[in-house]
């Protein structure tokens, strides 16, 4: 990952597998320098991570649970398999 | 097991029951008395007022020998107002399964040679059954309905069998055909079951359906109505559109709900039985008697059945709701041995313009084609809509909406012929490709257009008429300038808005094609609960 490869918008990965979202505004740094922010950053952000709430689950009487399943299209032995998953 | 009390004992006073043979003999007694459990006199009274016994109408509506009976034993088991001394057998409703033209259906009949078909608890407890059996098989379920209501004295339970069988009938809507026929009595909370239903079929003169009898609106609003112009068959079938059909005699109203289902598949998983006949798409005689069949005079009607019978295989065309709403037509027929739902403005009635009856009829109808998988062929010849008071103040918007609705939403396959005019807002309703109509033919005779000739010129020049030296010679001009530029179907062909401009002799082959070519269509809604249609 260099600022040559991507100058407008770059992304880093720390050991977990997250993404850093860093952007090289101006100057031309060494790869080595990038290196080294991004560590700091992603450390920073492993941290924060800690903190980070898991997305809920959608609740029990979701409006969205209740949508109409799409139908399959009719054929033969549609009316048994539709059966076995309700 | 020993003797009730309550069963007839006759022969069986001489059997043991504890030996085998004792015990045959008393299934056999049983059998005997669920068979006949509504009274000899009840059931001569039944055939004198022309109706037949709850299982005679089964055996007049399933295959000879195929009916297998559920809970012919059941008994109620109330014990107030001293109905504990009379447990018939059954209950007075006959429930089971069997075949129509070999496919499965489920059926219940009300008995009203027991308890009059009043529904009592274990009355509803079989329906409930047998319709729950239905929409686990996923087949029709019929219900031949003659019953003199809630039975009193079960109280509040047969009003909670009542609600147990609504819950099942939406439950089950769109999913299985559901049929009603009725063939006496439908009172009250009882009408609201046959109401939901797909198809209501009644009997002439010996059916009836009201909320409330005539003796009730005597006394509240002072009119004296009869019953049968009250809830008839004809009242329902020609003005209220409450059913769908109204039989001679009940073997008709029978031989009907057969044809119905001959056109509807089990479920709505499943394609409606098809059969495998190659059409045979060269020119014969009747295609081409169609070339001269449009009048040259636009205000000259014609009747739309005759293009319909020439599309159809063997010109058979079963008509829905034939009394009511006439302006438009509604039916099913098979179209290279596959059924199609036919929806068709009649130029006979009322012009063929579309009014709230003919909006509400044609709606319905194509909901339940596409509900069951059974592709919409439209035939337009259409003014407009019904100018009125009457019309708008019993809203015309709100109910012409549902027509709207139901073809947009309708994803089978949509195929539109316009034979003559298409006229305004009415265009559109009609099946357009707007709305989501697949193919769209037109005839060469065909108007599409903003409205007709006569009303256009008046609009458009109000002012040079009056001008005019020779007002009536101008007009006369200027209606032959409109026909020419604007009621044809090219404006609307070069836009793409009609597919093709077909010879009226091709129509039949262009159909059958179309057709064909939607076989595979496949379309869907946005995942909603249910739309908002306007009720």
């Amino acid at each position: 990952m260099t600022s040559n490869e991507a100058p407008e918008g770059t992304e880093g990965s720390t050991e977990r597998g997250q993404q850093v979202n860093l952007r090289v505004v101006s100057g031309n740094p060494k790869p080595e320098e990038l290196a080294a922010v991004i560590a700091v950053i992603s450390a920073a952000a492993s941290a924060a991570d800690v903190e980070v709430v898991e997305p809920k689950p959608a609740p029990w009487s979701a409006p969205s649970s209740m949508h109409r399943p799409a139908m399959p299209a009719p054929g033969p032995g549609v009316w048994a398999q539709l059966g076995r998953h309700r | 097991m020993t003797a009730q009390p309550d069963v007839p004992v006759t022969e069986a006073d001489a059997i043991d029951s504890h030996t085998t043979a004792g015990k045959i003999a008393e299934l056999q007694r049983r059998r005997d008395a669920a068979e006949h459990a509504g009274s000899d006199k009840a059931v001569a009274k039944q055939h004198e007022r022309g109706k037949m016994t709850a299982r005679e109408r089964i055996d007049g509506l399933l295959d000879p020998g195929s009916f297998v009976e559920l809970d012919a034993l059941a008994r109620h088991r109330s014990n107030s107002f001293g109905l504990e001394a009379n447990r018939p057998f059954g209950d007075g409703v006959v429930t089971g399964y069997g075949t129509i033209d070999g496919r499965p259906v489920c059926v219940f009949a009300q008995d009203f040679t027991v308890f009059g078909g009043s529904l009592g608890e274990v009355f509803g407890e079989k329906i409930v059954k047998v319709m729950d059996l239905a929409m686990k098989t996923g087949v029709p379920v019929i219900g031949i309905n003659d019953s003199g209501g809630a039975r009193i004295q079960e109280g509040v339970v047969s009003l909670a069998k009542y609600g147990d069988i609504f819950m099942r009938n939406v439950q089950a809507s769109g999913v299985i055909p559901q049929i009603s026929l009725i063939m006496g009595p439908c009172a009250g909370g009882a009408v609201y079951s046959p109401a939901i239903t797909d198809f209501i079929v009644m009997v002439d003169k010996t059916s009836h359906m009201f909320i409330t009898g005539p003796d009730v609106i005597k006394t509240v609003t002072g009119e004296d109505v009869p019953f049968e112009e009250l809830g008839g068959a004809h009242t329902h079938n020609s003005k209220s559109g409450v059913a769908h059909y109204m039989g001679s005699d009940e073997q008709d109203a029978l031989d009907y709900v057969k044809s119905v289902l001959s056109f509807l598949p089990s479920n709505n998983t499943e394609m409606p039985p098809a059969e495998e006949i190659e059409a045979d798409l060269e020119v014969n005689d009747e295609d081409l008697a169609l070339d001269t069949f449009i009048p040259d005079s636009m205000n000259q009607p014609y009747d739309m059945h005759t293009i319909i019978e020439s599309i159809v295989d063997d010109a058979d065309f079963l008509e829905v709701q034939p009394l009511f709403a006439p302006n438009l037509l509604t039916g099913f027929g098979r179209v290279e041995g596959r059924p199609v739902g036919i929806v068709a403005n009649q130029p006979m009635q009322f012009a063929g313009t579309l009014d709230i009856d003919a909006s509400e009829k044609a709606s319905r109808f194509v909901r339940t084609c596409d509900a069951f998988n059974v592709p919409v062929l439209t035939f337009v010849d259409v003014p407009g809509f019904l100018p009125g008071t009457d019309q708008e103040w019993n809203g015309i918007i709100r109910r012409g909406a549902k027509l709207i609705y139901a073809y947009c939403e309708a994803t089978v396959p949509k195929v539109t012929v316009i034979t003559r005019k298409a006229y305004g807002g009415a265009y559109d309703v009609m099946g357009s490709k707007h709305l989501g109509g697949d193919v769209s033919l037109a005839w060469p005779t065909a108007q599409i257009a903003v409205m007709g000739a006569q009303g256009a010129v008046n609009i458009l020049y109000r002012k040079e008429l009056l001008a005019a030296d020779d007002p009536e010679a101008e007009r006369a001009r200027l209606l032959v300038e409109y026909d020419d530029t604007l009621a044809n179907p090219y404006l609307a062909a070069e836009r793409g808005y009609v597919d093709r401009v077909i010879m009226p002799h091709e129509t039949r082959a262009q159909v059958v094609l179309a057709l064909r070519a939607l076989r595979t269509k496949r379309e869907s809604m946005p995942p909603k609960k249910h739309g908002n249609i306007p009720l």
